[in-house]
């Protein structure tokens, strides 16, 4: 198994990016369901961006050995 | 009294309080230009992560960020996913800026960039690059302070004199301190920005839908475009997928490398401070919700409301709420416009006078005199941009969406400088000059757009294979000198 360093960690978040833009939003761009009262397509956004923040933190906190990235 | 004086002594009071807390910090920094422009290297996660924040947030946030979801919906989600990533590289490339700003004493952007391929011409094209993009901005934060102003008043302030009071604010502190005046009162308007955000955002779905869920329900039903991306366009019309995607991407590659973000990279106390700052930094951002929330809550309960900006503020002052909270609010808008006023004009004056007066006339000055210098810019620039704020004949939304795609245009600049060692000073330069030149082509000839995608794109594609092509074609650059950026950890080893 590949170790969990700054490349994957650049990976996970260009995968983040692509899933703000076309062609991958178009596919989650609905209105229903709604989740926690918000359109889908707004929840999806807020739900990536969560994600990421949760990502980024998951990282710096547990793996990063502040080496330069 | 009436309340638009309870509103105005709010605002007063609160601008009083924005003094007192700029001129109070900072007496302690150093009085060269480290000290000024990049405080000594000593600011901790709290002022590095509001500084950022607010300083990201401007009126155009508070004002234009309400607008956007109000007049074209769903489009508006670009924003926050644009601003709540837009920091992430930095995670990547920012430790090792620090650490090359702390060894080498750089308090700008370009100083970088120019020591790196030892080229002046690199530092000028950069310093032109960002005043471009800063005069506007600033004209922009100007407006909207002033604007405030004379809404709340009923008129009695003009724009020119809320504006003017405004500013004058700002320009004493940050002449006065520096950025240690900038982060401190960033600290504070950065709080009140969050809290009112917070709070109008909750409370406004509620008093005009009973809730955000509801809210979301009824827009559904009528306008179903309205709450699925990509949203409207500017006519009303469906916006294309080019457009929001294009959009997106151009400030998502342009967001870290603002010349006034990047050089806070250069103010942090240690490396772990700018990490865990970035890791933060989205809490902030995420205040963007409820603001898009207050936008949308207008669509039914205030429709053609004219223009789309000043949705926010008609919806505060037609609720018939205490002149107390109205007086809060703006007072948050004008946290939001100052605090990144501030920054803003800060930078500018670093930049004019260290990458383009010192590198092109090489004076003999010495560091008091340059902050010296400085502060006079600080003024200087300030009066430009209040000159342009008040005779408003030229379009700067316009102008502001054209600098986007300039900024961008630093991106690859600065891949290739950290880690790229095939990079060549001929290559970096004509790759900035050429990709600007295309994005400003690209503004100026609609005819040549192509599925909406953003000027700045095209400006990037070329860019980037200028930069590509005349590297390879192009001496490199000796090794132990590239050596110090590419892998510094080994150049300090040897």
């Amino acid at each position: 198994m590949p170790t969990f360093g700054p490349k994957l960690l650049a990976v996970l978040f260009i995968a983040i990016f692509a899933g703000l833009i076309w062609p991958v939003y178009p596919l989650a761009s609905r209105i229903q369901p709604f989740v926690f009262g918000l359109p889908f397509s707004l929840f999806y956004v807020l739900g990536l961006v969560f994600l990421s923040f949760v990502l980024l933190w998951f990282y710096d906190h547990f793996l990063n050995r502040g080496e330069d990235l | 009294m009436p309340s638009w004086m309870t509103v105005f002594i709010i605002i007063l009071l609160y601008l009083g309080l924005s003094l007192t807390v700029g001129l109070c910090s900072g007496r302690t920094t150093s009085r060269g230009t480290e000290g000024y422009v990049a405080g000594d290297r000593q600011l901790g996660f709290l002022s590095l992560y509001f500084i950022m924040g607010a300083s990201i947030f401007s009126a155009f946030a508070f004002l234009g960020g309400p607008g956007w979801a109000y007049s074209r919906g769903a489009a508006s989600f670009y924003i926050i996913g644009y601003t709540s990533l837009g920091l992430v590289p930095l995670y990547f490339f920012g430790p090792k800026v620090a650490r090359l700003g702390r060894r080498f004493k750089y308090v700008t952007q370009a100083q970088l960039f120019a020591h790196r391929y030892k080229n002046p011409y690199i530092s000028v094209t950069l310093a032109i690059i960002s005043l471009i993009a800063f005069v506007p901005y600033l004209t922009l934060q100007m407006q909207g302070a002033g604007y405030v102003f004379s809404v709340v008043t009923e008129g009695r302030l003009p724009q020119w004199a809320g504006a003017a009071i405004t500013y004058g604010v700002v320009l004493f502190y940050v002449c006065r301190r520096g950025v240690m005046g900038i982060a401190w009162t960033n600290m504070f308007q950065g709080l009140l920005m969050m809290v009112l955000a917070w709070g109008l955002g909750l409370y406004l779905p509620y008093v005009l839908h009973g809730g955000i869920g509801a809210m979301f329900k009824e827009l559904a039903a009528i306008s179903p475009n309205m709450v699925q991306a990509p949203g409207l366009d500017a006519t009303g019309a469906k916006w294309s997928w080019g457009g929001y995607s294009s959009a997106l991407a151009i400030s998502m590659f342009g967001f870290s490398v603002w010349p006034h973000y990047f050089m806070k990279i250069y103010t942090a106390k240690n490396i772990s401070t700018l990490r865990k700052t970035v890791v933060f930094y989205p809490t902030f951002a995420f205040f963007l919700l409820p603001i898009l929330i207050i936008g949308f809550s207008g669509v039914l309960a205030f429709p053609n409301i004219e223009p789309a900006d000043t949705i926010l503020p008609t919806i505060v002052t037609s609720l018939g709420l205490p002149a107390v909270f109205v007086g809060l609010f703006c007072a948050g808008a004008l946290a939001a416009s100052m605090s990144s006023g501030d920054a803003i004009v800060h930078a500018a004056a670093s930049i004019l006078v260290k990458d383009f007066y010192r590198v092109l006339f090489r004076p003999v000055i010495n560091d008091q005199q340059e902050t010296t210098l400085i502060k006079y810019l600080v003024v200087a620039i300030g009066a430009v941009a209040y000159y342009f704020a008040i005779n408003s004949e030229i379009s700067l939304v316009y102008l502001l969406l054209l600098s986007y795609g300039m900024i961008a245009q630093i991106a690859p600049a600065l891949l290739a400088t950290l880690y790229w060692r095939r990079s060549t000073p001929t290559a970096v330069l004509s790759g900035l000059i050429v990709g600007s030149c295309v994005t400003l082509l690209w503004n100026l000839v609609p005819s040549l757009q192509w599925q909406d995608i953003h000027p700045g794109i095209w400006g990037l594609v070329a860019n980037g294979l200028v930069l590509l092509v005349v590297s390879l074609n192009t001496t490199p650059m000796e090794k132990s000198h590239v050596d110090i950026f590419i892998s510094p950890n080994k150049a300090a080893a040897l």
